[in-house]
Order: C-alpha cells, then structure tokens, then sequence
C-alpha cells in the first residue's frame, strides 16, 4: 500500500510512519507532504492508496486538500490525523467525504482499525 | 459545566495525557513523576501551548535542558542520539509532543468543560515570569531515560 502522510510538522509525519509499521502496513510504501498544495501534487504525480492528513496546515489545509481532491473527482481515501476532534470538525471531515478522523493521542490499533476498510 | 478547574487538576491530567502519549503513541517509555514544584528550578526550553474554554484559559507546556530537548526529539524522530538535528526541528517534535499531549487533556476534560480550543504551540528558550496574576505548577518527570518537567501556567483568578 502507498501512503501519503501530510503533516507540516516532520516530527508528527515520522509518528505516524512509525505507527503504521507497528499496525502492520511495515511493507508499505510512505510519501511525505507538508502541506496540502504538496500533497496535490504527489498524488497527481504519483497516486496513493491512502492520504493521512492533519486538519491544520499552511498554504492548504486537509480540508482545502480534500476539497480539492473530490473536485478533480479524485477519489483516494484520505483520513484526518488531527487534536481538532470536535463534533464539528468530525461531521466536516465525514460529510466532505473523508474515510475517517483519528484524533490525537492515537495508537497503532486505532490506525489499524480505522485502516481495515481500506485495506480490505 | 462547573466552573474552572483548580490547577492541580489540571496538572493530574496532564501527567496522565502524557504517561498515555509517551507509552502509546510514541513509545519511548515510562513517564517517571517526581514531586510538584512552583516553578521549574533550573532554566530550561520548551513547547508552550493555550488551552483555550469557555471558564478556564491556560497554558500547558513541556520543557527541558537543550540537550534533553534533543533527546526526546531524536527519539520522537527514531534518531540515535548522535545524529545532528537542527533545533528548529527539535523545536518542531517538541512542539508536537505538546500538541499530542494537549489533545489528551481536551478528551480527558470533555465531560465536565465541554471542547477546549488547542492555541499553537510555540518554542520558547527560559521560564515564564511569574506575576501577581499567574500560577504555574511544574511536575518534574522523567521520559524515558530523559529529565523534563510539565508545567500548567494559570490565572489565579481563574482558578477554583
């Protein structure tokens, strides 16, 4: 499985590698953003299998990505990875078609479980 | 909702967001707590964050001599200790953890204050300067093998 972790920080974009190999996806391949304007671009250059993305970035956020990602019609799972785990921002996140939002602190299980569907 | 919480229970949840963050999510063992304190006794960096309700505001943070702050950088990142790491990316994992950290004291208060709004962490090389106004209670700990101390900054007014 492809990867995309989107995160403007590179300490939480290497958490995040670490727990997906931990959860199992150890044989995957991970590509790196960090922002959703970087992301575009790596899915459009290369495609994924799955985005992970934080809610808060600069220049684009992961709503600003997913929006622009269904807008191409685009239609890649993405899940948020995010502290903003609000009633709102979840209903937000799911309504504009994103698979899932892990709020944090998460576990490897959590991802684990929130990646079965893709997975399957 | 009841009112804002008194300080110390503020810091009880904040060791127990951040013996979870450490064990669970980023594996680098053990928090170690040693006894609370009124201020940190030693100048020190670290990753200040607002926590933002409708009845409290404060600040949590987590700092650590510089070297330390490397330590626990190096092992969020899966570094050997001697690996070079720049201290903007030392000031970006521990800024992180803080944000973690804080994502755990928002679920773990929910119930009783409803959502807390996360402010932006922010990397800071000294102490706060205690005022008539502020009250900070630190907890010395160690992650891991690593000294660090968490520290809750709050209003005295604010508190119950």
């Amino acid at each position: 499985m492809r990867f995309l972790i989107v995160d403007d920080s590179k300490a939480m974009r290497s958490i995040l590698m670490r727990a997906l190999k931990t959860a199992g996806y150890d044989g995957s391949t991970f590509v790196e953003a960090s922002n959703g304007n970087e992301a575009l671009t790596q899915v459009r250059a290369a495609g994924v299998d799955v985005v992970l993305a934080d809610w808060n970035m600069p220049e684009m956020n992961g709503l600003e990505l997913l929006r622009a990602l269904r807008a191409e019609q685009n239609p890649v799972a993405l899940g948020f990875v995010t502290s903003e785990g609000s009633s709102d921002v979840r209903d937000l996140a799911l309504s504009s078609g994103a698979l899932f939002v892990i709020t944090k602190p998460f576990t490897p299980d959590v991802l684990k479980s929130a990646l079965a569907a893709v997975a399957s | 909702m009841s009112g804002p919480l008194p300080i110390d229970h503020w810091m009880d949840v904040m060791e127990a967001a951040t013996s979870e963050v450490a064990v669970a999510t980023l594996g680098v063992g053990n928090v170690e707590r040693f006894a609370r304190l009124d201020e940190p006794s030693t100048v020190m960096s670290g990753a200040y964050l607002p926590l933002v309700g409708v009845e409290d505001q404060l600040q949590i943070a987590l700092a650590a001599l510089p070297d330390d702050c490397g330590r626990i950088a190096r092992a969020m990142l899966g570094m050997a200790e001697t690996d070079d790491l720049p201290i903007a990316d030392v000031a970006d994992a521990i800024n992180e953890l803080v944000n973690i950290i804080a994502g755990g004291v928002k679920s773990k208060v929910f119930d009783r204050l409803g959502a807390l709004q996360l402010g932006l962490p922010i990397f800071i090389h000294g102490p706060p300067q205690p005022t008539g106004r502020l009250r900070t209670r630190v907890t010395p700990v160690r992650i891991g093998e690593t000294p660090a101390v968490l520290m809750v900054v709050q209003h005295r007014e604010q508190e119950a």
